[in-house]
């Protein structure tokens, strides 16, 4: 009946993630799926097509980015889409006292990847951004246990009503509005634990 | 006799009338009275006649010397002769009184009548008793008294029956002259009956005081099957209560019978059973018990008169019950011919009526004496319909036996009513051909319920067919009984598929059928559900469910409503989503004007940085001058809704230039050509307005163009019912839109593109569409996904008038 859908294996592969990637996904909403009468589950062609537009997207820098991971600086991941918020943001995170490892990726997709690989301890989040947003991003990431650590802050343009009305934040994550207050943020770095 | 004692001196002498002694003696010796010589004073008996002795049965030898006490049974009134002879007491005590009880030999008693006389014998002073047997006169009294007793309880009877006594009270009373005429003491009646499968039974009416008092009423009810009736009349007592002469047991406790008696009856000692009957037939039975003396037949034959009596009265009694009830059957009849609300109508064969009852006078309004003796048909059609039912009618009843058929009668108030008719033949053996009844019930309600419904259910259907939301009915059963054309629209199945199946089977084929991806409560109101069809098109449909209740509140059934609601929930969507949208694209520039500037206070970079810095605040804060400006524009127009436009005539090639010139001053490295004709027409707009909308439009072009080509702009024209308006066509390389984008193009808030890459309030080609409608212009789309658009800003030419 469904013949717009693939098995998870294929959606790896059209994406070019691990199945457990793909899971996450599912799991975070970030792919449609269902499951069949066997227990095999089934994705939509069309959620994947519509997670491999979102690739278009110049993928972030820091993809490729430091496995330094030996050092003990805090690492700090910034999720922004604005290129130029971007920017404040690695000036200024890098005059941070004590220093911090900044890493960046300018949509969720990309965040998730990043943070799959090299879990951060504080994430700073946009919530409008295209694709996948700040708040299937937080979704995806509360149901990974492996991301319970991650300290996280949304720093958002938009008011709080508009955020309850699409879903609101999970608990836990502190939220702040534009203007971006790097004060407060580089408070949250000194309540994490050693 | 004692010759000697007896003789007087006086009887020497021989006077006329005179007796000798031996003439004497002979007369004394012959008398047919007894005769009897008491002394005085002593009382003893001197002498007595033959015929004394032989009353007495005594010998002469053993009579005299007896005290006249001895033999007398009233000494008192022997007594007092004998103190009246002595002279004692002036007045007898019992003057007249001559009656007396004479005892005999063996002890036996007898009525006597006694004549006294006062005599001096030569004994001496002596009473000389006459008597006289006066059995016979009394024996003959007491059955001229019993007599009297019987014909005066026959009359009695006869009295109380004409005085319309019920029987019950008769036959109690019958029951109550038995015994007292026969000195019984137990007494019984009972009448014969028949039951409606021809088997006779005995019931016993009454019985006596003296054996209800005794157990033996428990016996009866106890031992009889229904009450006091008996019937198994084919044994011995079948035998005694069916005979048709009385029976009489006078020494019962050795009859054959006696085993009839359960325990705890009295004793019965006589019996005598007495059949009752009139004219032959048997009607009843009386039994009577315990006459000290027994019974004979000389009783049964005095009570004859009585019995025939009784048989007469309970002969007509049942006559008068049976009249009675055929009085009240009758009176039954006629209520419910003279009450019932349906017209009935007798008529003769030919259709002449020859009664109606009470209704039919209501309906028809004329009085019943009008109606009587005239035909049926002109009564009720008066126009003379010769064709009216009801000849058809009469024809069909003689052929058939009975017709059904709806007749039309003329109300009283003008108005026609139908009128269910029933004709049946009425059987009466003393006419030659049978009379017919007509029964009538009107139904013209009924029709006109009926009619109402039909139309009714036209008009339901017809909307239910025209409608656009969805209907779908459900019976009490929970099964889908109908669905209407919007529904099978909606979720593409046909109705067949549905009819039928259970709500269950429904609400699964719903998801599966129809990819039914949520189901949600609407919160508000608790019986609508939001349903989201997973489909191409994102169709969200809002679901109402309605219980039905008939007029007593039973269940009928189910009605669910489907709307569409897409479009009312994506503007509500797509105004919050400009609402949130609006915000973000403020703040976003605003932190970066403010990040910056704060970094830039807060310490030194170098040279090439710092001018980065000071780009960047730059340029965000030039895109807050355009977003405030647009916000700022929408507001204005939807304020003041075009009032304040400033309408004259301009060139249209100055605008468009100074349009197309803001965009190279924006250096968005993308290309515009302008290409206008030398002669350039001059329109009736307000220029800056004009400039606002073409601005709206190259923006777009220039946005969605990507890099892929030019942007075109040029100059088009056309006539439209016979006005020429000239047309400022954009056209771009660009990525193009689908016809679906285009359809919506013009909607607030509706953005082409929602991943946000390209920046924008979905405001711009609305705020143009709500400009050139104030010019009286049109704005045109088109395009083809991935070649391109082409809009297109029709004004309508300038006709030298200056409009408002």
């Amino acid at each position: 009946m469904h013949t717009d859908a693939c098995s998870t294996s294929d959606a790896g592969k059209m994406l070019g993630v691990s199945l457990r990637t793909i899971q996450l996904w599912v799991d975070g909403g970030l792919l449609d799926a269902w499951k069949t009468v066997g227990g095999h589950r089934r994705i939509t062609i069309a959620s994947v097509a519509r997670l491999q537009e979102e690739r278009v997207v110049p993928r972030s820098n820091s993809v490729q980015s430091t496995r330094s991971g030996v050092s003990r600086k805090p690492v700090v991941l910034v999720v922004e889409d604005d290129a130029d918020l971007l920017m404040l943001y690695e000036t200024n995170l890098s005059l941070w006292e004590p220093a911090v490892n900044v890493m960046t990726a300018n949509n969720g997709f990309d965040g998730l990847i990043i943070i799959g690989n090299t879990p951060p301890d504080l994430l700073i989040t946009d919530l409008s951004m295209p694709g996948v947003d700040g708040f299937k991003m937080l979704r995806a990431l509360r149901a990974n246990p492996a991301a319970k650590n991650i300290r996280i802050a949304v720093v958002t343009g938009l008011d709080k009503a508009d955020i309850e009305l699409r879903g609101g934040v999970p608990e836990g994550v502190s939220l702040f509005r534009k203007p971006v207050p790097f004060e407060s943020l580089r408070a949250l770095l000194d309540d994490l634990p050693a | 006799m004692n010759e000697g004692e007896n003789a007087s001196p006086q009887n020497q002498e021989m006077l006329p009338g005179d007796f000798t002694a031996g003439d004497c003696r002979q007369i004394l010796m012959h008398a047919n009275d007894a005769i009897l010589v008491v002394d005085r004073t002593s009382g003893l008996i001197l002498n007595a006649n033959n015929r004394m002795c032989g009353l007495l049965c005594h010998t002469p030898q053993a009579v005299i010397g007896l005290a006249c006490n001895a033999i007398f049974v009233a000494v008192q009134w022997v007594d007092d002769r004998l103190d009246k002879a002595l002279g004692v007491s002036e007045y007898p005590r019992y003057p007249g009184i001559n009656e007396n009880m004479l005892r005999l030999a063996d002890g036996q008693t007898i009525p006597v009548e006694i004549n006294s006389s006062l005599v001096n014998l030569a004994a001496g002073k002596t009473v000389v008793f006459f008597v006289r047997d006066i059995g016979a006169r009394v024996l003959a009294k007491a059955n001229l008294s019993s007599t009297n007793a019987l014909l005066a309880a026959i009359s009695t009877l006869q009295s109380r029956f004409i005085g319309s006594v019920p029987m019950n009270t008769l036959f109690i009373e019958i029951v109550d002259s038995f015994m007292s005429l026969t000195g019984s003491e137990h007494a019984f009646l009972g009448e014969f009956f028949w039951t409606a499968d021809g088997i006779q039974y005995f019931k016993v009416q009454t019985i006596s005081n003296a054996l209800r008092g005794a157990m033996a009423p428990e016996y009866y009810i106890r031992h009889a099957p229904i009450g006091l009736e008996f019937y198994h009349l084919d044994g011995a007592l079948g035998a005694i209560v069916r005979s048709s002469t009385s029976i009489v047991f006078n020494d019962f406790l050795h009859c054959e019978v006696l085993h009839l008696l359960p325990e705890g009856h009295p004793p019965i000692h006589s019996f005598a059973g007495i059949p009752i009957s009139s004219s032959g037939e048997s009607l009843g039975f009386i039994g009577l018990a315990n006459r000290s003396q027994g019974y004979d037949t000389e009783l049964l034959d005095f009570l004859t008169p009585l019995i025939a009596v009784c048989g007469s009265l309970i002969s007509a009694g049942r006559a008068r019950l049976w009249r009675e009830d055929a009085e009240s059957e009758l009176v039954r009849q006629s209520l419910v011919f003279n009450n019932i609300s349906d017209a009935v109508i007798l008529t003769n064969h030919a259709g002449t009526i020859l009664d109606c009852n009470p209704a039919s006078v209501a309906i028809l309004g004329v009085p019943k004496k009008k109606l009587l003796g005239q035909p049926l048909d002109l009564v009720l059609s008066p126009a003379g319909n010769p064709a009216y039912p009801v000849r058809l009618a009469i024809a069909e009843v003689s052929r058939q036996g009975g017709w059904n058929g709806i007749l039309e009668l003329q109300r009283r108030d003008g108005n026609k009513s139908l009128w269910n008719t029933n004709v049946l033949p009425l059987k009466n053996e003393f006419v030659e051909h049978d009379d017919l009844v007509w029964f009538s019930n009107d139904i013209t309600e009924r029709q006109a319920a009926q009619a109402k419904l039909a139309k009714r259910t036209v008009e339901l259907n017809t909307i239910s067919e025209l409608s656009p939301d969805g209907f779908v009915f459900i019976d009490r059963h929970g099964r889908i009984t109908y669905v209407n054309p919007a529904f099978e629209r909606m979720f593409g199945l046909r109705a067949e598929l549905i009819l039928g199946i259970g709500l269950c089977a429904f609400d699964e084929a719903m998801t599966e059928f129809c990819e039914v991806v949520c189901i949600k409560n609407a919160g508000v109101d608790d019986e609508a559900e939001l349903l989201t069809l997973r489909r191409s098109r994102f169709t969200l449909l809002k679901r109402t469910q309605r219980i039905l209740y008939d007029k007593i509140g039973v269940l009928a059934g189910t009605v669910q409503y489907y709307r569409d609601i897409t479009q009312e929930s994506e503007v509500d969507r797509m105004k919050s989503d400009f609402l949130s949208t609006a915000a973000h694209e403020l703040r976003t520039p605003m932190a970066s004007v403010f990040g910056f500037s704060e970094l830039l206070l807060r310490r030194e970079f170098d040279p090439v940085k710092q001018r980065k810095f000071i780009e960047i605040i730059h340029r965000q804060a030039g895109q807050l001058v355009s977003l405030v400006n647009e916000l700022l524009d929408l507001a204005r127009i939807e304020a003041r809704a075009g009032n304040d436009f400033k309408i004259g005539h301009h060139d249209l090639a100055s605008i468009i230039r100074s349009c197309a010139a803001e965009f190279y001053r924006q250096d968005v490295g993308q290309s515009l050509n302008v290409l206008l004709p030398k002669e350039m027409p001059r329109v009736l707009v307000d220029p800056d307005k004009l400039q606002l909308a073409l601005g709206n439009v190259i923006s777009n072009a220039v946005k969605y163009s990507m890099g892929r080509g030019p942007v075109d702009i040029s100059i088009s024209q056309r006539e439209v019912e016979g006005r020429f308006q000239f047309g400022i066509v954009v056209r771009d390389q660009g990525i193009g839109m689908t016809p679906e984008q285009i359809h919506h193009i013009f909607e607030r808030f509706y953005r082409a593109d929602t991943s946000g890459k390209i920046p924008g309030t979905g405001l711009g080609m609305s705020i143009v569409k709500e400009v050139m409608a104030v010019f009286k212009g049109e704005v045109d789309v088109r395009s083809m996904i991935g070649e391109g658009c082409e809009v297109t800003l029709w004004i309508p030419e300038a006709d030298g008038t200056a409009e408002a």
